[in-house]
């Protein structure tokens, strides 16, 4: 297990230089240049090739690549281009914001979508079903913008009950963790569904009833159990979807995450935090990505690793 | 039992992954939440003792860049350095100019030398003194090649600054320059404290210190700036304690936190909401003119539109009325001139009326009787509604025989591909920050301007260019406007883009706030705002 824990960590680490190679490349190859964009649609020639000349815009692009993985060797992830604050404090301030969100929003999901999936396969066939798989349908594809508005009209402005503006206490987490969680428990509902219907299926869940193992055990301890490796897998991609992609939600409910960050950053291409978000959220994922797998061998012992 | 401990186990595991990957910053949000709320705690003890409303929540929607007036590009930003910094003249709300760090001045007799006379006894808020000294370190620091202000050519034709006294100036230029005063209300040419550049270096990008009437206090990155009163400020001390700027990016969201009223003021707001809110009363919405110009970039070097003809055609093509209308819920005004009425040196020269069958007929005289095909270019999301009137456009341009393809880009893309002149039309907006016809006119139809520099029509005209030379020479403010009338007269008669309209502004406060300044150039002033 060691073993494989280490080995799991060196190949992060040559993921995130993988990353860090890509985001470089990509965002110089993306039409639009630094200097021209920070400069604004105003300035003169003159002016943008000042900046450029000032901001080190103006070296060959092979190094520029070296000093930016050499300082990223170091930990330094440079300087905004355009409000010339370390790249690592504004990280440091936006990622937890996401991940708080992110993990609010799968608590939501997760005990929100597995006792509905489970529910539904139990019902299976009967309204109860039907129902469930109706409201998860509806989770699926409703828009979180429309929903965001929708709950926001609802307990904010009609009620007063919860706040919708940035990241003060718990109560401020509801809002955006619901909005963002409904979906997920959607996917998660329906998935469970599929999973627990074909281990109920199996020939042990009938030799359990036959033993006269009480339903609830049945339910929770034999099949639950042997459903959720697909179920844990898909939670932790729906993790990383939630890491990366909240921005319409960050946006609605002015959440100073992360992904509001880069898009900001790319539409004015400070691309230092553009590459400083991507590093980040590639590592944030191949932690998740192992932890899943950990979680595997501890649900399934025949899974093994070497 | 071993079966309860599994399902423990597995309840367990679920919730380990979770609460392993928030782990630590779990902690530190609760850590963050109790020192918001000592803040909160601390700033209600202040407002207690206070004379002076405590708060005021404006809402902007972009977040700021740099707290460095001098290398700050974008107007939401300029709206907090213009609260923080002090120029040595300002505009007021009908773009007049008015004295503000210089009490009064005066041009030498070769208008070559500007002599001006300081406010004494202001200080900046270190505490440190401003006088000439602080005048002449400031513009040096944007005038320094090295240093790469990307507004250096703002103030590009200052040759000297020279302080004569503590509280005397003196701006030389090699060639009179008419419009050097507009030029010294622009964001750029603000003053910082000498003592400040000194102490942070490269970080003064987060450590403004100016004379204005709010200091800076702090700023929380894509959260909120906040400002406090200047009980100094020379002007006399604002009336509210504490100004916090929060980013609120979402406009649906901003007008519902104005509505339900746990914010006081609300910046640009598209009409959609501004609409909706008219029917509250206790909501204000206060409308106002920009310095913007909205137009088509015709492409006046490349095939059918190097035709005048075709030009003109595109421009009689065109009911602007009904994008303002119709499209901008009113929030515009049709163009008349290039520049806008709120641009020094505006001239109503002549509108292009709506007339289909002239345009037919225009297109026919240049050779064109059964239509022509054209691409227009549109950026996304860049201008309000920019989408939907560059569609619009399309519609209308069809009933005259023009068939447009549309094509949409990102706006850092688009200026990059406009760079190599290969469209046929773009829309595009202009907005002259120095509120003058030198920067409304000069960079966008001089034929030396032509892109990278933003002449991206590739207009050409020797007289006009001529007109726009001697202008920017000329100090008397009579024979400059002359000069700007015929040049703006003659470039609408030349179709050089299609001329489309000037948008207006919109500012919603609750309607317990007032004295907010709202400006041409979309810099909102707060040192005279009042809270009941």
């Amino acid at each position: 297990m060691l073993k494989y824990i280490i080995k799991k960590i060196i190949f992060t680490c040559i993921v995130l230089v993988g990353a860090a190679t890509c985001a470089f490349l990509l965002l110089h190859a993306i039409p639009g240049d630094t200097a021209e964009a920070l400069a604004g649609p105003q300035a003169t020639v003159e002016d943008v090739d000042n900046l450029r000349r000032a901001m080190e815009l103006d070296q060959p692009l092979g190094k520029q690549y070296i000093s930016y993985m050499g300082n990223l060797l170091h930990g330094d992830l440079g300087y905004s281009y355009r409000t010339n604050k370390p790249v690592m404090d504004i990280l440091k301030s936006a990622w937890p914001a996401t991940l708080q969100l992110a993990v609010c929003s799968m608590i939501v999901a997760v005990l929100l979508g597995v006792p509905i999936g489970i529910f539904a396969a139990i019902h299976r066939g009967k309204a109860g079903d039907t129902i469930a798989m109706i409201a998860a349908f509806l989770g699926v594809s409703m828009p979180s913008f429309w929903l965001a508005l929708l709950l926001i009209i609802e307990f904010s402005v009609n009620h007063n009950w919860f706040p919708f503006y940035g990241r003060e206490g718990i109560s401020s987490f509801v809002l955006p963790s619901l909005t963002l969680g409904l979906g997920v428990a959607a996917n998660i509902a329906r998935l469970t569904r599929t999973s627990m219907l074909e281990v109920l299926g199996q020939d042990y869940i009938r030799t359990a009833k036959g033993k006269g193992v009480k339903s609830g055990k049945i339910i929770w301890v034999h099949a639950l159990r042997n459903a959720a490796v697909p179920v844990v897998t898909i939670i932790g991609l729906q993790f990383g979807v939630l890491l990366g992609g909240q921005v319409v939600t960050e946006t609605v409910f002015s959440w100073p995450g992360i992904g509001r960050m880069i898009v900001d950053a790319l539409n004015t291409r400070d691309l230092q935090i553009v590459q400083g978000g991507i590093l980040i959220l590639a590592a944030t994922f191949t932690i998740i990505n192992l932890i899943t797998d950990l979680v595997y061998a501890l649900l399934d012992p025949r899974i093994r690793y070497s | 039992m071993k079966r309860r401990m599994c399902s423990m186990i597995l309840t367990g595991i679920l919730v380990f992954a979770l609460s392993a990957c928030g782990g630590d910053s779990g902690n530190k949000k609760e850590t963050d939440q109790e020192q918001k709320q000592e803040e909160k705690t601390e700033q209600s003890d202040d407002s207690q003792t206070a004379q002076v409303a405590d708060e005021l929540i404006v809402l902007t929607g972009s977040d700021a860049s740099t707290f460095d007036p001098h290398f700050c590009t974008d107007s939401a930003t300029e709206i907090f350095n213009k609260n923080i910094f002090n120029n040595l003249v300002r505009f007021n709300e009908d773009m007049e100019i008015e004295p503000d760090l210089a009490k009064e001045w005066s041009i030498s007799e070769d208008q070559l030398t500007w002599t001006f006379k300081l406010e004494e006894g202001v200080k900046f808020h270190d505490g440190t003194d401003f006088n000439a000294e602080a005048v002449k370190t400031s513009f040096e620091r944007v005038l320094d090649e090295n240093l790469g202000s990307p507004r250096r050519s703002v103030l590009a034709a200052i040759t000297k600054i020279e302080a004569v006294d503590e509280h005397t100036v003196n701006i030389s230029t090699d060639v009179p320059c008419g419009a050097l005063l507009q030029q010294l209300c622009h964001p750029v040419a603000a003053i910082i404290s000498p003592k400040s550049l000194e102490d942070y270096g490269e970080e003064i990008s987060t450590h403004p210190v100016g004379t204005g009437a709010f200091k800076f206090v702090e700023w929380k990155t894509g959260e909120e700036l906040v400002l406090e009163r200047n009980p100094e400020y020379f002007k006399g001390a604002p009336a509210v304690e504490k100004v916090y700027f929060r980013v609120v990016p979402e406009d649906a969201t901003r007008a519902l936190l104005l509505q339900s009223g746990q914010a006081d003021v609300a910046l640009r707001l598209p009409v959609t909401e501004t609409d909706r809110l008219e029917s509250d009363p206790n909501v204000t919405i206060q409308k106002g003119d920009t310095v913007m110009t909205m137009y088509v970039a015709l492409n006046n070097s490349k095939g059918v539109l190097q035709d005048e003809k075709v030009r003109q055609a595109m421009n009689y093509a065109v009911d602007k009325d009904v994008i303002v209308n119709d499209i901008l819920g009113g929030m515009a005004t049709v163009s008349d001139s290039p520049i806008s009425p709120y641009t020094w040196g505006y001239n109503s020269s002549m509108k292009y009326e709506c007339d289909v069958e002239k345009a037919k007929e225009l297109l026919a005289e240049a050779g064109y009787p059964d239509g022509i095909e054209l691409e227009l270019w549109t950026p996304v999301g860049r201008y309000l509604m920019d989408t939907q009137v560059s569609e619009n456009l399309q519609a209308q341009w069809e009933k005259a025989g023009i068939h447009v393809n549309i094509r949409q880009w990102e706006f850092q893309a688009l200026m990059s591909e406009v760079k190599n002149g290969g469209f046929d039309m773009v829309l595009l907006g202009w907005s002259p920050s120095t509120g003058d016809a030198d920067q409304g006119l000069y960079p966008v139809f001089h034929s030396s301007q032509f892109p990278p520099n933003s002449n991206r029509a590739f207009y050409n005209n020797p007289d006009v260019d001529a007109l726009l030379d001697s202008a920017k020479t000329e100090v008397d403010e009579n024979a400059r406007k002359d000069m700007y009338a015929e040049a703006e007269k003659t470039i609408m008669e030349d179709a050089a883009w299609t001329f489309l309209y000037y948008p207006k502004q919109a500012l919603s406060y609750r309607s317990n706030v007032s004295g907010i300044e709202m400006l041409p150039t979309e810099h909102i002033m707060l040192e005279k705002v009042t809270k009941q």
